[in-house]
């Protein structure tokens, strides 16, 4: 470190600029561009109008994904009599639906019609996906959840951030072959690199009204918490899975302890519940992130040698 | 009308478990809680939801023990007051019966004998709690599947001299009128003539079956034709200010518990809360 020699703009400062000076800016534009990319992801991630109707499944979606739309429909189906599990791990058709009737009810009872399947097999049936998939483009089409677009734009938001990562390293090149100081620079480039693979890797798996629509339908219907040994036979089928999609496995044990039991159905509301709604779209986030911001991404892997290795794994 | 009481119409008695079939009654204007569930600190949100929506939520005691032989706990008269409080209860209510003697708690309602030395411990409970609630106490006899020996009067003349002893206001289970009457072998609308119908703040109405002979008052059955013909017949008389369905447990799919209050407000000849 030559401080004397670094606080002169001088001939020898890299592009007439002092190491001090290109930091404070760099460190300053840095911020602000940090700070503004967490206020355009608010805004994209705000989502549509929280206190629209939603059908069970709908909720179910957005409490957790895929796995728990399926569990919290079979759910519903075997509170309306038209599946059952008779034996472990096996489902089988009862007479047609009669409450239950949506699209994706209807077509988890063919499936199941066709011949007795474990839950596992029926959720991979391509009818069923289908029918899921259904309920998700709804769901972000009235803005519950965040679609192509917002993703995109989410990512987007983090361009700014990556331009001023490659502009770093520009610098940092030119300063190492002026043979001047880059130690603070080479900090500030990790900081950089982190907060901008953050914005690009870390996409919000829902949009605030989402959460706001759950939250509400949790409110409207705290009756159907099981420490409230809610009467399903009273609210009935829909209600029931309801109270699946909002409050899983002790819910559905209130519903039909046996069924549950031998469909294993904790096991799909669990990993519902949890990873998959984020595991699905995390890790085709992580994917995005590569391709969509593939310039920066390879950059950083380019200036490499330059960053020590350090700074764009970390 | 009983005097400085509100119309209540029909009601249903809000239970955990049909919590959002209670809260979602359109026309509900009268609800019931047992007392002993209620935290006065927190009640339950439905039942404030309930409350602030103008319905009237009346407090159902169990644990009392108005008919027992020591004073009522004053600890327990406090937490039914202050239930009321909490929820702005028009009045509450609680059985004639006691549920403990001697300390041991017998975990059932049971029937206090129908003699003087009974009816002056009774006197003296209901006095003392009705000093420390601030709202109307009305008293509830209870079904009983056996009569003590010995009695000194009949179940009519009993509860007027109670209801005339204290400022209490009577609690009227047809349900019970009606099996105690079918169980004794008597004539239930003869007991209508000989209570002060005008001292009657509601009425419950249940569901029951018939067991080896006898009926059992099990508030987890339909309530049975002759029961809504009682209804019937003492609205004809003097229509109480309130009928409210009590069930509790087996409950039914949401059409048949709304098609027995339409049945009770149709005897009754209240609006329908559907």
């Amino acid at each position: 470190m030559h401080p004397t020699v670094d606080r002169l703009a001088g001939s020898g400062d890299t592009w007439g600029i002092s190491g001090p000076a290109f930091l404070t800016g760099y460190v300053v534009v840095a911020v602000l561009f940090f700070v503004g990319a967490l206020v355009a992801r608010r805004r994209i991630t705000a989502g549509g109008d929280a206190g629209q109707d939603l059908h069970p499944y709908e909720v179910a979606y957005l409490v957790g994904g895929r796995f728990r739309t399926i569990a919290t429909a079979l759910a519903g189906l075997r509170a309306d009599g038209a599946v059952t599990a008779p034996r472990p791990n096996e489902l089988v058709a009862g007479p047609e639906p009669t409450t239950m009737r949506s699209p994706l009810d209807l077509a988890i009872h063919r499936e199941v019609q066709r011949d007795a399947i474990t839950v596992r097999s029926l959720s991979g049936r391509s009818a069923v996906w289908a029918e899921v998939d259904a309920i998700r483009l709804g769901l972000e089409k009235r803005g519950l959840l965040p679609g192509p677009a917002q993703r995109a734009q989410v990512r987007l938001a983090a361009l700014p951030m990556a331009l001023l990562l490659v502009a770093g390293f520009v610098r940092l090149l030119a300063g190492l072959q002026n043979d001047r100081p880059v130690g603070f620079l080479v900090v500030a480039l990790i900081i950089v690199a982190v907060a901008t693979a953050f914005l690009l890797m870390v996409v919000p798996d829902g949009v605030r009204a989402g959460d706001r629509a759950v939250e509400l339908s949790r409110t409207r219907h705290r009756h159907l918490d099981p420490s409230m040994s809610p009467a399903w036979t009273t609210y009935g089928a829909e209600v029931a899975a309801l109270g699946v999609a909002l409050y899983g496995v002790p819910a559905l044990a209130g519903v039909d302890p046996e069924f549950a039991d031998a469909v294993e159905l904790h096991k799909h509301l669990a990993d519902g519940g949890g990873s998959s709604a984020s595991s699905g779209s995390a890790s085709s986030g992580g994917g995005y992130a590569c391709s969509g911001g593939g310039s920066s991404c390879g950059g950083g892997g380019g200036g490499g040698g330059g960053c020590g290795g350090g700074g764009c794994g970390g | 009308m009983t005097a400085g009481l509100p119309a209540l119409g029909v009601g249903i008695g809000w239970r955990p478990e049909i919590a959002g079939f209670v809260e979602g009654l359109p026309g509900l204007r009268f609800t019931e809680v047992i007392a002993e569930s209620v935290d006065p600190g927190r009640p339950p949100e439905g039942l404030l939801d309930l409350r602030d929506r103008g319905v009237r939520v009346v407090p159902h005691g169990v644990r009392l023990s108005l008919g027992g032989a020591e004073p009522v706990d004053p600890a327990r008269v406090a937490h039914l007051a202050a239930a009321a409080e909490a929820l702005r209860a028009p009045l509450v209510s609680e059985h004639v019966a006691f549920v403990r003697a001697g300390g041991m708690e017998a975990g059932h309602l049971l029937p206090v004998p129908r003699t003087r030395a009974a009816l002056d411990v009774l006197t003296d409970n209901i006095r003392r709690a009705s000093a420390d609630l601030p709202v109307p106490l009305a008293v509830e006899p209870i079904a009983a599947l056996f009569d003590w020996p010995d009695a000194e009067y009949d179940e009519g003349a009993f509860l007027t001299e109670l209801l005339e002893r204290t400022d209490a206001l009577l609690l009227l289970d047809i349900a019970n009128v009606y099996a105690n009457a079918r169980n004794r072998g008597q004539d239930p609308a003869a007991l209508l003539d000989r209570l002060p119908l005008e001292r009657v703040a509601y009425c419950h109405v249940a569901g029951g079956h018939q067991h080896e002979g006898l009926y059992h008052d099990t508030h987890t059955d339909p309530v049975p034709a002759e029961v809504l013909a009682l209804v019937r017949e003492l609205s004809a008389r003097r229509r109480p200010p309130g009928f409210l369905l009590e069930r509790d447990g087996r409950y039914p799919p949401a059409a048949e518990l709304r098609a027995e209050l339409d049945a009770i407000a149709a005897a009754a000849g209240y609006p329908a809360v559907t």
